[in-house]
C-alpha cells in the first residue's frame, strides 16, 4: 500500500515541479498548489496509516480508543492546508498585479528588478 | 440558468452560514472548528457575490472583511489573556460547565479563527470579482 | 593591570575630541596616555626580574570561560615599554607631522594610533588565546586603516586590502590553531599550555597546530612567502610606519613564535623550520633593499630581513639565542624606529620619496642628519652601540648551536647589506652631493627632532652602560623567553672571539656595499625576472583566481532567469535527498509490498495521479485548473478514508475555493496560449521533475521503515477530553495544545490576504468608472 501512496505522492511532486520550471506565471502557480497538496499528504502518510477510525472521543469514554488514526499530523496538516491556500492566493494577487503593471505573465518578461543574462555582461558597457 | 442560479444563491446562502456556524460550534467534540466552518462560511459568501454581485455579499457580511479578520485576531489573542492571569501561561483556557455543556476560552479562540478564516478569504473574492460581468 | 588596558582604550576615545579641542598641542596632550602606560608597565619591573610573572583575571564571558587573564612577564614587559615608549614618541612626532594637515587628520590618525596601541599592549598581555587573538586582529585592522589613511590614493587603498587579507587571513590560520589546542588541551589558558606542553606535543595535532601557528605569524612578520605585504604597507603615513610597521606590530609574529617556541621546544622539526623561513626572508628582503628606490621602501625591504634574522634566532636554542633575540628586538626597534622618523622628516621637507632623489640635506636638516648617523651606526653594527652587541649575540648564538655553514653565511651577507643600507640611507641623502636638494619645504622643528634624537641617543647610551638596561630587561625578558632563569652579561666588549672577526668581516662588506650603491642598484634592476617570482605575484595569483571563481559561479548561478533558480533549487534537493537516500546512515529501504492493498483508496490515489499528469499535458489553463482541482479533491477522498473528516471537509473548501479564486484571475489574464518553453527545455525539465518524482518516490517508500515515536499522540488522546473538554481531538489540539501556534499561522492568513487586498487596490469599478 505504501508503494501506491509513494507513487501518487511522487506523480503530484513531479508533475508541480515541472510546472514550476515554467516560464508561465499561472502554471507556476497551478504547481505550487500541487506541490502543497502532495506535500500534506506526504505529512499525512508519514504519520502512519494504521487506523481509519477518526481521532474522536467516543461518548461515554474519557479517552480515546486506541484503534483510531493519528490526530498529530492531521492537526498539523490542516493548519497547512489554509496556510497553503492563504500563500496561493497572494502569489496568485501578485501574479495579476505583475501582469496589469508589465503586461505579461511571463517571468522572462519580468526584467524590472534583474535583468536576465549574467550580470558582468552589463558591467562592460556600463562602465564604457 | 443565471435566473435558477440567482434566485437559489440567496437559499445557499443562508444554509451555508447556518451550516458553518454548526460546524463551528460542535467543532470541539466533532469533526469540524474553526476552520472549516469560516472555509464554508466564506464559500457561502463567495456564492453570493458570484450570484448576485459583490455588493450584495458585501451587505450581507454587514462589517468589512478587514475588520472582520482584524477582529478575528484580536478575540483570538485575547482569548489567550486570561491563561495570564491564573497559572501565567498564555492560552491556557479556561472552562465553565454550564449543565453539561462545557464552555471556555477554547471557543472564543476558535471564533477568531472563524472570523479571521471568513475576513481573510472574502478580502481576495471580494478583490477577485469586483468588475467582472456576470 | 586591567587599568593599562583601559586606559589605552579611554585614550583612543578621547583622542579625536580632543584634537578638535586642542589643535596643534594634542599631539603634545594625547601623548601622555602612552607615557603613563609606560610608567604603570615599568612599575612592575621589580616583579617580573628573577623571571617571574604577575596575573590579573577577571571574568569576561563565562558562559564560553573565556577570562581576561593578563600576564605580564619579562618578555611581555619588553614588548609592553616599546609599545608604550615609542608609542610616546609617535604621538608627540604625528603631532608636528599632522601640523598643516586638517585637524580631522590628526584627530583620527591619534585615535587610530592609540586604539592600535590598546591592541598591541592587549596582544601582548593576554593569557587566554581567545583574547589574544581578539587583539590580534584588531592590530591587523588598525594596521588597515592607517595603510588606507590617505583613503583617497589607489595604490593605499591596495597596498591596505592586501595587507589585510594576508594579516587577517594568517589572523583566521592563527585561529584555527588556537581552537585545535583548546580542543586538545581542554583550555586557552597560555600558562596551563606551556605547563602541559608534552601533552599538546604528543597530540596528533601537534604538527597541524605548529603549521597553522607558524602561519599565523609569517603573515604577521612578514616572513616568506608573505614578505610582500609589508613593503607595500609603507603607504601609510610614516609616524604610522615607524611605529607599526618596523617596532612593534610586525614583531607581534616574533613575539608569537617565541613564545610558542617554549611550547614546541621538544619539537625539532619547528626550530629548522623557523631557522631555514628566516634565512629564505633575510636573502629575499636582503636583495629586495638593495634593489629599492623610495627612501622608506629601503627600510621596509631591511625591516623584512631584520625580522627574518628574528625568526632565525627563535629556531635556535640555547641561553645565548635567547639574550640575542631579545636584544635585536630591542636594538631594532630602536634604531629602526628613529631611521623612520628621519625618513619621515626628509620626506616631509622635500615631498621627494626616492632615495636616488636626495642628496645634501644636512644643511637643512642639521640635527636629523646627525641622528640619522647614529641611528645607522647602531643598524650598521658598530660599537659603541647596541646594535654591535645584539650582533655579536647573533653570531653567538649561530656558532654555539652548532649550525652549518650556510645560515652563517647567509647571516653574515645579510648583516653587511644592512650596515650598507644603513650607511646609504644615513649619508647619502644628507651629505652626499648627487642629486642636491636646493630648497625645502619644510625645516625641521624641535618637536619633529625629539623622537629620533632620543631614540638614536639611546642606541648608543645603552651600547655604553649596558649594565643598566641588561638587569632591567633583557635578562627578564630573556629569562621569560628561555623558560627559567638566564645570569646574563650584557656587554660590549666580548674580547677578541670568533664574532668579532664576522662583525669586522661585516663592517668591510658593507662599506664596499656603500660605496658601489649605485652600481649594485643598477645591475640587480636589470633582472626584473628574478623579482617578480620573489614579488607579490603569488598574491595576485590567488586573489584574482579567486575572483574569477566568484564571477564565474555568479555567472552561472545569478542569470536573472527565475527559471534557472528554480531549477539549482529543485537539483540541489535531488541531490541532497538522493545522497541522503544511498549514502546516509539509514540506507535505501523499500519495503516488499505489503499485500494490505486497500482497492477504493489505490483506485483514488490513482485518480490523483492521473489528475497531476492531466494538469500537465492540457494546454488550456482551465483545463489545468479543472485538473488541479481533481487532485485536490481525490486527496481530500484519501483524508476521509484514513480517518482525517476534518482534513476531508477543509480540502474540499480550499479546494472549491481556490478554484473560484483561480477562475477569476484566468479571467483577467489573455485567453491565448502559447509554449512559453521551447522543445528542449521542456525535455531538459521533464528530465528533472522526474528525478524528482524518483527521489520523492523512493524517500516516501523507504519512510515507512522508520518506526513512528506515538507518546505524543497517546498524550493528546488521553488527555483532550480530560484536560481539554473537548471529544475531536485534532481540534483540542488546534485550539488548546498547539494554540499559539495557531494564532500564528491565522496571523499568517491575515498578514497574506490583507498584502493580496491591498496589491489588488484600484481594480474595482470605481478605477473603471474613472477610465
Amino acid at each position: 500500500m505504501n508503494l501506491v501512496y509513494a507513487f501518487a505522492i511522487a506523480a503530484q511532486m513531479g508533475c508541480g515541479v515541472y510546472l514550476l520550471l515554467s516560464r508561465h506565471g499561472m502554471r507556476i502557480l497551478i504547481g505550487i498548489v500541487l506541490l502543497s497538496t502532495a506535500t500534506n499528504l506526504l505529512i499525512f502518510v508519514a504519520g502512519g496509516l494504521r487506523f481509519t477510525a477518526p481521532p474522536v472521543i467516543e461518548p461515554g469514554l474519557q479517552v480515546l480508543a486506541a484503534e483510531t488514526a493519528n490526530a498529530l499530523p492531521q492537526a498539523l496538516i490542516l493548519t497547512a492546508i489554509v496556510i497553503g491556500f492563504a500563500l496561493v492566493s497572494f502569489a496568485a494577487a501578485l501574479m495579476l498585479k505583475t501582469y496589469r503593471s508589465v503586461g505579461s505573465v511571463l517571468t522572462s518578461d519580468h526584467v524590472d528588478a534583474e535583468a536576465l543574462g549574467s550580470p558582468f555582461d552589463r558591467e562592460a558597457p556600463r562602465n564604457a | 440558468m443565471q435566473i435558477i442560479f440567482a434566485t437559489m444563491s440567496r437559499l445557499f446562502f443562508v444554509l451555508m452560514i447556518g451550516v458553518s456556524l454548526f460546524m463551528l460550534f460542535r467543532g470541539h467534540n466533532e469533526p469540524g472548528g474553526g476552520f472549516i466552518g469560516g472555509l464554508i462560511a466564506a464559500l457561502g459568501f463567495a456564492l453570493l457575490a458570484m450570484a448576485r454581485g459583490v455588493e450584495t455579499a458585501r451587505r450581507a457580511l454587514v462589517v468589512h472583511p478587514v475588520a472582520l479578520m482584524g477582529s478575528g485576531l484580536l478575540l483570538a489573542f485575547v482569548s489567550g489573556l486570561p491563561g495570564l492571569l491564573s497559572d501565567r501561561s498564555f492560552l491556557t483556557h479556561w472552562w465553565t460547565e454550564i449543565g453539561s455543556t462545557h464552555l471556555g476560552t477554547a471557543t472564543t479562540f476558535d471564533i477568531g479563527v472563524y472570523c479571521v478564516v471568513v475576513g481573510g478569504v472574502l478580502c481576495l473574492v471580494f478583490r477577485l470579482y469586483e468588475g467582472i460581468e456576470q | 593591570m586591567a587599568w593599562i588596558i583601559i586606559i589605552a582604550l579611554a585614550g583612543a576615545a578621547i583622542a579625536r575630541p580632543a584634537a578638535e579641542l586642542l589643535g596643534k598641542a594634542s599631539g603634545w596632550v594625547m601623548s601622555l596616555v602612552p607615557l603613563v602606560l609606560f610608567v604603570l608597565i615599568l612599575r612592575h619591573a621589580g616583579d617580573v626580574a628573577d623571571g617571574g610573572a604577575v596575573i590579573a583575571t577577571m571574568s569576561w564571558v563565562p558562559s564560553l570561560g573565556v577570562d581576561l587573564t593578563l600576564r605580564l612577564d619579562g618578555f611581555s614587559m619588553l614588548f609592553g615599554l616599546l609599545i608604550t615608549g615609542i608609542g610616546t614618541l609617535v604621538t608627540i612626532y604625528a603631532g608636528a607631522y599632522f601640523a598643516e594637515k586638517p585637524v580631522a587628520d590628526m584627530g583620527r590618525f591619534l585615535a587610530l594610533i592609540l586604539l592600535f596601541m590598546t591592541a598591541m599592549l592587549g596582544t601582548v598581555l593576554s593569557d587566554d588565546l581567545i583574547v589574544m587573538f581578539v587583539f590580534w586582529e584588531l592590530t591587523s585592522l588598525t594596521s588597515f586603516m592607517l595603510i588606507g589613511f590617505d583613503g583617497h590614493k589607489p595604490e593605499a587603498r591596495k597596498a591596505a586590502i592586501q595587507s589585510l587579507l594576508v594579516t587577517g587571513g594568517g589572523g583566521l590560520v592563527l585561529f584555527a590553531g588556537i581552537l585545535l589546542i583548546g580542543m586538545t588541551l581542554g583550555t586557552f589558558s597560555f600558562t596551563e599550555v606551556l605547563a602541559r606542553s608534552d601533552e599538546l606535543v604528543a597530540s596528533p595535532w601537534a604538527g597541524v597546530i605548529a603549521v597553522l601557528i607558524m602561519i599565523g605569524a609569517f603573515t604577521k612578520s612578514a616572513q616568506v612567502p608573505f614578505h610582500f605585504w609589508l613593503p607595500n604597507a609603507m603607504a601609510a603615513p610614516t609616524p604610522a610606519s615607524a611605529y607599526l610597521h618596523s617596532a612593534t606590530m610586525v614583531k607581534l609574529g616574533i613575539f608569537l613564535l617565541a613564545r610558542f617556541d617554549g611550547v614546541f621546544a621538544t619539537m625539532p622539526a619547528f626550530g629548522t623550520t623557523l631557522v631555514i623561513v628566516g634565512s629564505l626572508t633575510m636573502t629575499v628582503a636582503a636583495l629586495k633593499a638593495l634593489r629599492a628606490e623610495g627612501y622608506k621602501a629601503v627600510l621596509a625591504h631591511s625591516t623584512v630581513a631584520s625580522l627574518g634574522i628574528l625568526v632565525m634566532l627563535i629556531g635556535l636554542d640555547g641561553e645565548v639565542a635567547a639574550v640575542a633575540t631579545v636584544g635585536f628586538i630591542l636594538a631594532h626597534a630602536l634604531y629602526k624606529a628613529a631611521l623612520f622618523f628621519c625618513a619621515g622628516t626628509a620626506i616631509h621637507a622635500t615631498g621627494e620619496t626616492s632615495l636616488r632623489k636626495l642628496g645634501g640635506l644636512a644643511r637643512f636638516l642639521p640635527v636629523t642628519a646627525v641622528a640619522a648617523v647614529l641611528a645607522s651606526l647602531s643598524m650598521a653594527g658598530l660599537p659603541p652601540f647596541v646594535g654591535f652587541i645584539s650582533k655579536e649575540y647573533l653570531f653567538e648564538a649561530q656558532l654555539t648551536n652548532g649550525w652549518n655553514v650556510v645560515p652563517i653565511v647567509v647571516a653574515v651577507l645579510v648583516n653587511a647589506v644592512m650596515c650598507g643600507v644603513a650607511g646609504v640611507v644615513s649619508i647619502k641623502p644628507f651629505y652626499f652631493k648627487s642629486h642636491r636638494v636646493d630648497a625645502v619645504k619644510h625645516g625641521e622643528t624641535p618637536v619633529l627632532l625629539i623622537g629620533p634624537l632620543l631614540l638614536a641617543t639611546g642606541g648608543i647610551v645603552i651600547g655604553l652602560f649596558p649594565g643598566g638596561i641588561g638587569d632591567l630587561l633583557i635578562g627578564p625578558a630573556a629569562s621569560a623567553l628561555y623558560g627559567s632563569p638566564i645570569d646574563v652579561s650584557f656587554q660590549l666588549w666580548h674580547g677578541l672571539t670568533p664574532m668579532l672577526v664576522l662583525s669586522v668581516l661585516v663592517v668591510s662588506i658593507g662599506v664596499a656595499i656603500v660605496i658601489w650603491w649605485d652600481a649594485i642598484h643598477d645591475r640587480l634592476r636589470r633582472h626584473d625576472r628574478l623579482f617578480r617570482l620573489i614579488g607579490d605575484g603569488g598574491y595576485h595569483w590567488v586573489v584574482d583566481g579567486t575572483l574569477n571563481v566568484a564571477r564565474l559561479s555568479t555567472r552561472i548561478l545569478q542569470n536573472g532567469d527565475q527559471r534557472r533558480y528554480t531549477a539549482v533549487v529543485v537539483a540541489v534537493v535531488v541531490a541532497g535527498l538522493a545522497i541522503a537516500l544511498f549514502a546516509g546512515p539509514a540506507g535505501l529501504y523499500i519495503a516488499a509490498p505489503d499485500g494490505s492493498l486497500r482497492v477504493s483508496v489505490t483506485l483514488v490515489l490513482l485518480l490523483s495521479a492521473a489528475g497531476a499528469v492531466a494538469t500537465v499535458l492540457g494546454r488550456s489553463l482551465i483545463a489545468a485548473l479543472v485538473s488541479v482541482g481533481i487532485v485536490g479533491f481525490a486527496v481530500a477522498v484519501i483524508f476521509m478514508l484514513n480517518g482525517a473528516p476534518d482534513l476531508a471537509l477543509t480540502q474540499i473548501a480550499v479546494e472549491t475555493l481556490l478554484v473560484i479564486l483561480l477562475t477569476a484571475v484566468l479571467l483577467r489574464l489573455p485567453a491565448r496560449q502559447r509554449h512559453s518553453r521551447t522543445v528542449g527545455e521542456r525535455r531538459r525539465d521533464a528530465a528533472l521533475a522526474g528525478a524528482f518524482g524518483l527521489v520523492i518516490f523512493l524517500a516516501v517508500a523507504s519512510m515507512s521503515a522508520i518506526p513512528l515515536d506515538m507518546s505524543l499522540t497517546e498524550y493528546f488522546g488521553q488527555t483532550s477530553y480530560l484536560e481539554g473538554f473537548g471529544r475531536n481531538v485534532v481540534n483540542v489540539i488546534l485550539v488548546d495544545y498547539r494554540a499559539i501556534d495557531t494564532l500564528g499561522e491565522i496571523a499568517v492568513v491575515a498578514f497574506a490576504t490583507i498584502a493580496a487586498w491591498a496589491l489588488l487596490r484600484g481594480s474595482g469599478p470605481s478605477k473603471r468608472a474613472k477610465e
